[in-house]
């Protein structure tokens, strides 16, 4: 940017700096090595030069410590944390002293912070029961500072160790967002948060009068996620605005017992919501889909976990009958994401030769390394979705892989032989994009798989257009000569499609 | 608006002109604004923009405005995009901040942000070259009021 423009802004926005800049002795002595040097010294830096609002929206990326930290770097940015709008505060460490002095710092800030109206309050720290009084206080700040975005992670130790929301926050038209952690809901006069657009709820015992408070209480709701919550076995989500679901594992406390057969069914019934997606470890629960026909996004990326496949065989039963019913449930859904461990589900389903239901999805991805545990899942799912046109097979999912029955002994499959692909029945006939993502493809063992994978999906694909593979980036700590025969081989491939191509990118 | 193209003509501060596709300058909220309320003639000024400094917005804007590229390839643009010398990063808060583009604006804000991240107030000075203007009695002073920060 030109020397003028800087001027401009500057005499415009930050009346602090003009001085520097009026005071200057005159422009035409710029040669003057003397002039100069006190131009140089007396002009401010680029990013102290900027308006308090911009210096203000990248503190707002910051922590709270090191925002406060920025007030030792010049008489510029000597009071500026005071002004910050997100209060962000973190605390790691466990100990007495930690939280402590963690505390008397959040106590400090908040008692100095000048805007009468902030964006966001966050905390993270490990919490005790003896702490109620501070968060309390801290929340009373919250209401009174009309606070847009709560965020409230509460690590405890013990399970009587939760906090209470505090009666002053149920009613609330400020909270446009708000992720509680630890944090139990007693909604006694019942929730008003007209506002409250994204709503995240973990580790908290939930009953069906919270959900039921939740869902008449937030009308503008749109987005709402419960990971790890127990306590219900049902989620209904009676609410006409939520249309995102999110139920992020089951939280099993050891005390649980589980053997109870009622207790073990978890039903989610969300009758407007369009797009849900059921993910992480839901122990013994069988998950049951309940009015789900407005959904048009569907993600199964969850597994079961439970102690008996090696002496009880009826455990596999269960977890093949619970993905059937859920596939058929969701077989008018537009796209469908499968993880890992429903496409060895799957696996099993097509070992047994019973039927996988029939579904319309057009877009269909797998979150899912293809080893020789899933690819045969991937066979029945792709003979189950003829109408499939984009098929992304994308990194894992974020989940720890679990297999199915890991001490069960799979039936022995050729499936790196290309017979395997080739011997199915006509599938991706409708295909038209197929996308992998993840450098991770290359890698011998997984292309060994992919390649006579591809190879079927060349030939079967009569309207096939794009086949979109990663780059051979810095990611890939393969060597190139490896990448000329991966490229090589690919190219070569016989295709169905005349308009076919094959892109490295991304 | 859709169904012809129509091209806007900007003009930077260094009287560079960029023939640009409506539909992709209106993603400034600044030209939008004229474009809608008729106030653009022929050509739209940028007193605040120079032509350099332009020139990426419109790179970043062509590339976001692309059709059917996939997240990832989006992700490694912007990630390429920041990374730039601190003297861009500040021409294109500030032309973000001119032409009232908030995604640009919050991505380079990011950016500085993150070259503040994990350093000691010494290296942020030195990343920065902020001139240190306290005496060593008022910094220790300072130092105490927030010595949790410094902890």
């Amino acid at each position: 940017m030109s020397e003028s423009s800087h001027g401009r802004e500057n005499d415009d926005d930050s009346p602090h700096y003009s001085p520097f800049y009026c005071s200057n002795p005159s422009d035409q002595s710029d040669e003057e090595p003397l002039c100069w040097k006190i131009r140089k010294i007396e002009r401010p830096d680029q990013l102290s030069a900027l308006t308090d609002p911009l210096v203000l929206l990248i503190l707002s990326y910051l922590r709270m410590k090191e925002v406060r930290r920025t007030a030792i770097l010049s008489k510029r940015w000597r009071l500026l944390w005071t002004s910050a709008h997100n209060l962000v505060f973190r605390c790691t460490g466990k100990s007495h002293y930690s939280v402590t002095a963690f505390i008397t710092s959040v106590d400090d800030t908040l008692l100095l912070s000048k805007p009468s109206k902030l964006n966001k309050f966050s905390v993270e720290f490990h919490y005790d029961k003896k702490l109620v009084k501070c968060v309390n206080k801290w929340m009373i700040f919250v209401h009174n500072k009309y606070v847009e975005e709560l965020e409230l992670y509460l690590m405890t130790r013990g399970s009587d160790n939760f906090y209470n929301l505090p009666r002053i926050l149920y009613s609330n038209a400020c909270f446009r967002e708000m992720s509680l952690c630890n944090c139990n809901l007693v909604p006694k006069e019942g929730i008003n948060w007209p506002s409250l657009k994204v709503l995240v709820i973990r580790y908290t015992e939930l009953n069906s009068l919270i959900i039921d408070a939740l869902c008449s209480g937030c009308p503008s709701l749109e987005s709402l996620k419960f990971s790890m919550c127990y306590g219900v076995n049902l989620f209904k989500i009676n609410s006409e605005s939520v249309k995102k679901l999110v139920i992020s594992g089951y939280w099993q406390q050891v005390h649980d017992e589980l053997d109870d057969d009622d207790d073990t069914e978890l039903i989610i019934d969300a009758r407007n919501v369009t797009s849900l997606e059921i993910e992480g470890c839901f122990h013994k629960k069988v998950v049951v889909l309940q009015n789900v026909s407005a959904l048009v996004h569907a993600k199964l990326d969850f597994y079961r976990k439970t102690d008996n496949y090696e002496s009880d065989q009826s455990d596999f039963k269960i977890d093949e009958d619970m993905l059937r019913d859920l596939l058929e449930l969701l077989g008018d859904v537009e796209k469908l994401s499968i993880g890992s461990w429903c496409l060895q589900v799957l696996n099993m389903i097509e070992t047994k030769n019973s039927a996988c239901p029939r579904m319309r999805c057009k877009d269909l991805t797998l979150n899912s390394r293809l080893t020789d545990k899933e690819l045969p899942g991937l066979a029945i799912l792709l003979q189950s979705c003829p109408l499939v046109e984009v098929l992304n097979i994308s990194e894992e999912s974020p989940f720890e892989e679990y297999s199915v029955g890991w001490s069960f002994s799979w039936p022995t499959y050729e499936f790196s032989a290309k017979k395997y692909w080739i011997s199915r029945p006509c599938w991706v006939l409708n295909l038209k994009t197929l996308r992998i993502d993840g450098s991770w493809i290359y890698e011998s063992l997984y292309f060994e798989y992919l390649s006579t994978f591809l190879q079927a999906v060349l030939k079967n694909g009569l309207v096939l257009q794009k086949v979109i593979l990663p780059s051979f980036t810095d990611r890939t700590w393969i060597p190139p000569r490896h990448h000329t025969r991966v490229a090589e081989t690919l190219l070569s491939l016989p295709r169905s499609s005349k308009d076919a191509v094959i892109l490295f990118s991304g | 608006m859709s169904s012809s193209t129509k091209f806007l003509t900007l003009k930077t501060c260094d009287d560079k002109k960029f023939v640009l596709d409506e539909a992709i300058a209106v993603r400034s909220q600044t030209i939008k604004n004229m474009v809608e309320d008729d106030c653009v003639s022929n050509v739209i000024p940028l007193p605040n923009v120079n032509s350099k400094t332009m020139t990426k917005v419109i790179e970043y804007w062509k590339k976001h405005s692309e059709e059917g590229v996939s997240k990832d390839v989006l992700m490694d643009f912007d990630k390429a995009f920041v990374k730039v010398h601190h003297s861009i990063l500040h021409a294109l808060i500030l032309a973000a901040n001119f032409l009232n583009d908030k995604e640009i604006l919050d991505m380079m804000c990011q950016e500085v942000a993150d070259r503040i991240k994990g350093k000691t107030p010494e290296e942020i000075r030195k990343e920065f070259d902020i001139k240190n203007d306290f005496t060593p009695e008022e910094e220790e002073e300072i130092r105490k009021e927030n010595a949790w920060a410094f902890e």
